[in-house]
C-alpha cells in the first residue's frame, strides 16, 4: 500500500514541477531527495529478511468480468511488487533523476526539470508493475519526455534527431506491443483468462505449450525491444547522436536510466522463460554481446569527440548484461547466480559509472566549450579537480577494482568462462581495448602541455565539486561495500535461476 | 584481536585524503602524516610478527559479494613481505620529503604513495583473490598515476599510459586465471572458492579434482598478471619508460615494492603451481631465467641511469621468478630462495634509486650518463652509498646480494643435477656477468674521470641529514646477509641449503669480477678512444630493445589496432547513413503520397469508388478461381 502512495505522491510532484518556474530545480531536488529517503528506508525494512521472490505485492482489479455459461474470465489488473532486482533499480531512477536535474541549468525552467521528473516517474513506474499492460504503458511513458528533451533542448540538428532516437526505439515497442498480445491471446485461447500479469504469462509451463511459431515470434518482439534499447549491435545507430545532442542532464537520463529499462527487461522480465530459447539463440545472442563490446570498443578509439566516445563506452559496459543474459542461462550451480547477480549489478551499478562520466564531462565543457579532444589538451594544468574527476570516470568506465563497474564486470567475466571457456579472451580483448582509448583519450585531453587556445579557466566551484564528490562517493562505496546489493541480487537470482 | 591487523593496510589510507586536503592549507607539512601512517603500520607489522609465535596464522575474513570474501590472512611469508613494504616505503618516504620539498604539488604526490601503500598492503594480507585483485588494480593505479605525476612532460605522460595498458593486460589475463578456478571448482561447491587459504591447503585435492591440466591453464593465466606486473619477458616493456616519474616514485614503486608483486603472487599460490603439471612450474624457471639474461644485455648500451637500473630491476625479478620455478625440483626452498632475494633487492634497489635521485638533484634531472662523470670527488657520500649498492647488485662478497644471489644459483645447479637441464643455470650465471658489466659500466662513467658537462662540474652532496635513510639502507645491504639461515628457515623450516662442488661455487663470484673489468674496459673505450659502434649491427639491434617496442608500439597499436577502429568506426557511420537516408527516403515517401490528400470531397469519392470497384474485382476474379 506504502508503495502505491510513494506513486501517487511522485506523480503529484511531477505535475507540480511543471509549473514551479524557475523553482522547480529546487523543488524538484527536495522532493526527490525525500521520496529517495523514504524508498531506501522503505526498501531496507522490506528487504532486511529478504526470500529472493516478488515482495510488497500490491493489486487493484480494475475490469473483471466473469460469464458463467462460457466460463470466460478478463482480468486487467493495476499491480505492483518489488524483487530484489527492481527494488535497487528504482533507487537506481530515482538516483539518476537527481544527478540529471542536479546538473540541469536553473534557467531552462519549470518544463525541462518537469519533463526530466517525469522520465524518472516513467522509470520507477516501469520497475514496479507486474501488468504487461502497464508495464507497457510506462515503457512508453519515459520516451515521450526525453523525445521533448532533445527536440526543445538539445545542440545540433536537434529536430531530427529526436525524431531519429523516437521512431527507432518505438519500433521496438511496436514488437514489444505485439508480443504481448500474442501471450495475452494464447493465454485466453489455453485458459480462457484475458489476462496481462506478467507472472502469468511469463511462466515457463504456459509458455512451453502454445505454438513454437507464436513463441518464437514472441521472443523476437521481447529481444527486440531490449536489444534496442540497451543498444547492442547492430540497433545501435540512434545511440551516438541522441547522446551526443541531448542536453546534459538528458544524457544522463538516457544513459543512466533508459539502458537500465534493457537491463530490467532482460533479466528481470524475459529471463525465467529463457529455458524455452533454442541453443542456437542463446549462442546467438552471447555473440552478440561480444561482437557489440569489441565493436563499440572500436568505434569509441576513433572518435574525437568525448561525449561520443563515452557514449559507445556506456554501450560497451551494457554489452556486459547480454553477455551475463546469454551465458546464465546455459551456466550452472553458483557460477549462473553470480553471472545473473553480476548482469542485474552491472545494470545497477552503470547509473553510477555514466553519470560521473557525463557530468564531470558536462563542467569541462561549460568552461571550454568543446568536447573535441584535440580541442582540448593539458586541461590538468588549469582544472586539476575537473580532471581528476574526468579521470575518476574513465577509471570507473574502465572497470577499475573499488569503483562501482567493476563488481559487474569481474562476475560477469568470471562466470561467462563455464560457458564460452576461453573465448572470455574476447571479453578481454574488448576490456583492453575500452582501457586502452580511455587511457589514450585522457592522455590527450588532460595531460601533456597546455592548449593555449583555451585561454584562462576556472576550476570547478563548490557546488559543482560537491555533486561530482557525491556521485564518487557513492561509485567508490557502491564498488567497495557491494553486499548491501548484492546481497539480495544474489537471493533474487537464485531463486530466478531455479536454484533453491 | 585479529581485526586489528586490518589496520595494516588501513592507516595509510587515512593518509590519502588528509595529505591530499593538507596541500591546499600548510603544503609544507605534507608527508609527515602519511611517513607517521606507514610507521604506525609497520609496527603493527611487528606487533604480528610477535603474534606469530603463539599462532600459526593470522585469517579473519567477512561476506564481501555472493560467494567472495574479504578479509585479511597473514602467515610468515605475507609478514615478511609486508615487513619489507612497510620498512622500504617508510624509508622512501621520508627520503621524498626532502627530495620532493619544492615541488608545488607535492601533497598529491604523498597523497598518491600512501594510497598506494595501502593498496600494496591490502594486496600483500589479502585473503582472497579478488581482493588481492582489487589491491594489484589499485597499485597499478597509483603507479600510472605517479609515473604520470609530472603530467606537463608530454614523455611521462605517454610512459603512465604505455605502464597502464601494458599492465592491465595482464591483470586481465589475471582474471581469467580467476574464471577457471572459479568455474572449474563447482564441482567441489567450497563455500569461499577464491579464499587463498582454501586454495593453498587444498591444492592437491583441487588438482586431483579438476585435473593438473585445468589447473596449469589456471595458473599460467595467474603468472600472465605476474609476468606484466613484475615486469618479466615479454611484458617488460612498460618499466623503463615509467622512470619518467619522480625518482622517488621508481624506487617505491619500480623497484622496491609494486614490481615484487608479481614474484609475491607466484610464491603466495605455490602449492597451486606445484599441483598444477609439471610445465608451470618449469615455463616459470624459463621466463625468469630467460629475463634475467635478456634485461642484463638491454642494460649495458643504455645511457639513461634511471633506465640502467630499470633493466636492472627486471633482470633481478628475473632471478626471483627463477628461483620461484625453481622449486618444481628442488622442493619449497626455491620459494625461500626467491623471498630472500626479493628483500635484499628490495633494500639495495631502493638504495640505488635514492642515490641516483640525489645525483639528479644536484644534476638537475639530467640522465645522461654520458654526460656525467667526477663525481667522486664532488659528492663523495652519494658514492660510497651508491657504491654500497652497487657491489650488493653485483653480488660481491660480504655484502647480502652475494648471499641472496649465490644461493639462487646454487639452486639452479641442484636443479641441473637433479633433472640434467642446464639452461636456467646457464642463463644464471650470463646474468651474473652482465649484471657486473652494467652497474659498473654505469657506476665508473658516473663518478671516475672528470666531468662531462657544466652541470656535473658544480655538482655537490645535500646535507647529510637527508641522506640518513640511504645510509640504513646501505647498513643493511651489508648485513642482511648474516641473517640468512633464519631467513629461510623463518619461512620454510625443512629448507635445504645445498652447496655445490667448490668450483662451481666460485664460478658466480669470478664471473662477478670479471664483470667488473669488462667495464673498466668498455668505460676506458666510451670515454677515452671515442670508438663509434653506431653502426655496428648487433648493437642496432640492442639499441633497439630487441625491436620488442617498436612491435607493440608500431606494429599492434598503431597499423593493426587503430586501422581496425579506423575501419570500423567509419563504417559505423556508414551504417548511421544508411539508416538515416532509410528514414529520409520514407519520410520523402509520405511527401509523395501527401500529394494525394488534396482535400477535395470529390477526389475522395473518386477513390472511394475505385477502391471498391478494385476490391470487388478481386474478389470477383478469385471466385472465378474458385
Amino acid at each position: 500500500m506504502l508503495l502505491l502512495y510513494f506513486f501517487i505522491v511522485f506523480l503529484a510532484a511531477v505535475i507540480v514541477s511543471f509549473f514551479m518556474g524557475k523553482y522547480s530545480k529546487s523543488f524538484s531536488l527536495i522532493v526527490l531527495g525525500l521520496l529517495t529517503v523514504f524508498f531506501v528506508i522503505y526498501s531496507f525494512v522490506k528487504f532486511y529478511n529478504y526470500n529472493g521472490k516478488i515482495i510488497s505485492k500490491y493489486s487493484f482489479l480494475l475490469a473483471s468480468f466473469t460469464s458463467s455459461n462460457h466460463s470466460i474470465t478478463v482480468n486487467i489488473n493495476f499491480s505492483l511488487g518489488l524483487t530484489g532486482f527492481t527494488d535497487l533499480l528504482i533507487i537506481t531512477a530515482l538516483l539518476v533523476s537527481i544527478f540529471s536535474i542536479i546538473i540541469g541549468n536553473k534557467e531552462n525552467g519549470g518544463i525541462f526539470f518537469g519533463l526530466l521528473m517525469f522520465a524518472g516517474y516513467g522509470l520507477t513506474g516501469l520497475f514496479a508493475m507486474r501488468d504487461f499492460l502497464f508495464f507497457f504503458i510506462f515503457w512508453e511513458i519515459v520516451l515521450i519526455p526525453i523525445f521533448f528533451l532533445i527536440a526543445r533542448y538539445g545542440s545540433v540538428n536537434k529536430e531530427k534527431i529526436s525524431i531519429k532516437f523516437f521512431i527507432y526505439t518505438h519500433v521496438g515497442s511496436l514488437f514489444l506491443l505485439l508480443s504481448i498480445f500474442t501471450l495475452s491471446t494464447y493465454y485466453f485461447i489455453k485458459y480462457s483468462i484475458f489476462t496481462f500479469q506478467i507472472a502469468d504469462l511469463m511462466s515457463l509451463s504456459f509458455q512451453s505449450s502454445i505454438p513454437l511459431f507464436a513463441l518464437y515470434f514472441s521472443f523476437f518482439g521481447f529481444l527486440l525491444a531490449f536489444f534496442i534499447k540497451l543498444p547492442s549491435f547492430p540497433l545501435h545507430s540512434w545511440l551516438a547522436d541522441t547522446y551526443t545532442s541531448s542536453p546534459f542532464s538528458g544524457t544522463v537520463m538516457l544513459s543512466g536510466g533508459l539502458v537500465t529499462m534493457a537491463g530490467y527487461g532482460l533479466l528481470g522480465v524475459l529471463y525465467p522463460v529463457t529455458s524455452l530459447f533454442p541453443k542456437t539463440l542463446v549462442y546467438f545472442i552471447i555473440l552478440l554481446g561480444l561482437v557489440s563490446l569489441v565493436y563499440f570498443g572500436l568505434v569509441a578509439m576513433f572518435q574525437t569527440n568525448l561525449k561520443r566516445m563515452i557514449a559507445y563506452t556506456s554501450a560497451a559496459e551494457m554489452s556486459f548484461v547480454t553477455i551475463a543474459f546469454g551465458t546464465a542461462i546455459l551456466s550452472t550451480g553458483y557460477v549462473r547466480v553470480l553471472d545473473l547477480s553480476g548482469g542485474m549489478f552491472q545494470t545497477f551499478s552503470h547509473v553510477f559509472v555514466a553519470s560521473l562520466a557525463f557530468s564531470a564531462l558536462y563542467f569541462i565543457y561549460k568552461r571550454t566549450h568543446t568536447m573535441e579532444i584535440y580541442g582540448l589538451g593539458g586541461l590538468y594544468h588549469k582544472m586539476p579537480l575537473a580532471s581528476t574527476f574526468f579521470l575518476a570516470s574513465f577509471l570507473a568506465s574502465l572497470g577499475l577494482p573499488s569503483l562501482a563497474g567493476f563488481i559487474g564486470e569481474f562476475s560477469i567475466t568470471v562466470s561467462s568462462f563455464q560457458t564460452i571457456g576461453l573465448f572470455t579472451v574476447i571479453i578481454i580483448f574488448g576490456l583492453i581495448l575500452v582501457a586502452a582509448y580511455l587511457i589514450w583519450g585522457a592522455q590527450r585531453s588532460l595531460f601533456g602541455f597546455y592548449n593555449e587556445k583555451l585561454g584562462e579557466l576556472k576550476d570547478l566551484n563548490k557546488i559543482e565539486f560537491t555533486i561530482l564528490f557525491f556521485i564518487l562517493i557513492s561509485s567508490i562505496f557502491v564498488g567497495v561495500y557491494p553486499t548491501l546489493f548484492f546481497k539480495i541480487l544474489s537471493l533474487y537470482a537464485t531463486h530466478l535461476g531455479g536454484l533453491i | 584481536m585479529v581485526i586489528l591487523y586490518y589496520l595494516i593496510f588501513l592507516l595509510p589510507l587515512i593518509a590519502f585524503p588528509v595529505e591530499y586536503a593538507i596541500g591546499h592549507y600548510k603544503l609544507r607539512y605534507s608527508g609527515i602524516f602519511s611517513s607517521i601512517m606507514i610507521f604506525l603500520s609497520l609496527i603493527l607489522v611487528i606487533d604480528a610478527y610477535f603474534y606469530l609465535f603463539k599462532h600459526a596464522v593470522i585469517y579473519s575474513h567477512y561476506q564481501w559479494f555472493y560467494n567472495i570474501d574479504v578479509g585479511i590472512y597473514i602467515d610468515h611469508l605475507t609478514l615478511i613481505m609486508a615487513l619489507m613494504v612497510t620498512f622500504v616505503s617508510l624509508m622512501i618516504n621520508i627520503f621524498a620529503m626532502f627530495y620532493m620539498k619544492d615541488d608545488p604539488r607535492k601533497n598529491v604526490y604523498f597523497a598518491e604513495t600512501s594510497l598506494f601503500v595501502t593498496g600494496m598492503l591490502g594486496l600483500v594480507v589479502a585473503s582472497n583473490l579478488v581482493l588481492f585483485f582489487l589491491f594489484w588494480e589499485i597499485v597499478g593505479l597509483c603507479s600510472y598515476l605517479l609515473i604520470g605525476f609530472w603530467f606537463f612532460k608530454p614523455n611521462a605522460a605517454a610512459a603512465a599510459k604505455k605502464a597502464f595498458i601494458v599492465t592491465r593486460i595482464g591483470d586481465l589475463l589475471f582474471m581469467i586465471g580467476m574464471a577457471v578456478i572459479y568455474t572449474s571448482l563447482l564441482k567441489l561447491d567450497p563455500s569461499s572458492p577464491l579464499s587463498i587459504p582454501y586454495l593453498i591447503t587444498n591444492a592437491s585435492h583441487i588438482s586431483t579434482v579438476i585435473g593438473p591440466n585445468v589447473l596449469a591453464l589456471a595458473t599460467l593465466l595467474l603468472l600472465a598478471g605476474a609476468i606484466a606486473k613484475s615486469a618479466q619477458f615479454p611484458l617488460h616493456v612498460w618499466l623503463p619508460d615509467s622512470m619518467e616519474g619522480p625518482t622517488t616514485v621508481s624506487a617505491l614503486i619500480h623497484a622496491a615494492t609494486m614490481v615484487t608483486a608479481g614474484i609475491y603472487l607466484v610464491a603466495r599460490l605455490y602449492p597451486l603451481f606445484e599441483f598444477a603439471a609439471p610445465y608451470t612450474l618449469y615455463v616459470v624457471t624459463l621466463i625468469g631465467a630467460f629475463t634475467a639474461f635478456y634485461a642484463g644485455i638491454l642494460a649495458i648500451v643504455m645511457n639513461d641511469i634511471k633506465r640502467v637500473l630499470a633493466y636492472s630491476t627486471i633482470s633481478q625479478l628475473g632471478y626471483m621468478l627463477t628461483a620461484v620455478g625453481l622449486s618444481g625440483i628442488i622442493g619449497y626452498s626455491g620459494v625461500a630462495f626467491g623471498m630472500y632475494h626479493l628483500v635484499v633487492h628490495a633494500v639495495f634497489k631502493a638504495l640505488l634509486f635514492m642515490s641516483a635521485a640525489v645525483i639528479l638533484l644536484g644534476l638537475l634531472e639530467l640522465r645522461d650518463i654520458k654526460q656525467m662523470g667526477g663525481l667522486f670527488r664532488r659528492m663523495p657520500v652519494t658514492a660510497i652509498l651508491m657504491l654500497i649498492g652497487t657491489i650488493t647488485l653485483a653480488a660481491i662478497p660480504p655484502t647480502a646480494g652475494y648471499f641472496s644471489k649465490g644461493q639462487i644459483i646454487n639452486g639452479a645447479y641442484e636443479y641441473f643435477i637433479n633433472s640434467g637441464n642446464i639452461i636456467p643455470w646457464l642463463l644464471l650465471i650470463s646474468g651474473e656477468i652482465l649484471t657486473a658489466t652494467y652497474i659498473f659500466r654505469m657506476y665508473f662513467l658516473v663518478f671516475l674521470g672528470k666531468p662531462r658537462s657544466a652541470i656535473a662540474a658544480n655538482a655537490k652532496d645535500p646535507k647529510i641529514i637527508y641522506l640518513t635513510p640511504l645510509m640504513v639502507l646501505a647498513f643493511l645491504s651489508l648485513t642482511l646477509g648474516l641473517v640468512q639461515k633464519q631467513f629461510y628457515t623463518y619461512l620454510y623450516a625443512g629448507v635445504d641449503i645445498y652447496t655445490p662442488p667448490l668450483p662451481i661455487e666460485l664460478i658466480p663470484v669470478t664471473l662477478s669480477f670479471t664483470g667488473i673489468v669488462i667495464a673498466y674496459i668498455i668505460y676506458r673505450y666510451t670515454v677515452y678512444e671515442k670508438i663509434d659502434i653506431h653502426k655496428n649491427v648487433l648493437y642496432k639491434i640492442i639499441k633497439n630493445k630487441f625491436y620488442f617496442d617498436k612491435l607493440y608500439t608500431q606494429y599492434i597499436a598503431e597499423r593493426f589496432i587503430l586501422p581496425l577502429s579506423h575501419i570500423f568506426g567509419t563504417g559505423d557511420k556508414g551504417l548511421d547513413k544508411g539508416i538515416d537516408d532509410f528514414g529520409g527516403e520514407l519520410s520523402d515517401l509520405g511527401g509523395k503520397l501527401r500529394k494525394i490528400e488534396t482535400g477535395y470531397m470529390t477526389y475522395y469519392v473518386v477513390f472511394l469508388v475505385v477502391g471498391i470497384s478494385v476490391i470487388f474485382l478481386v474478389i470477383e476474379l478469385l471466385g472465378m478461381i474458385n
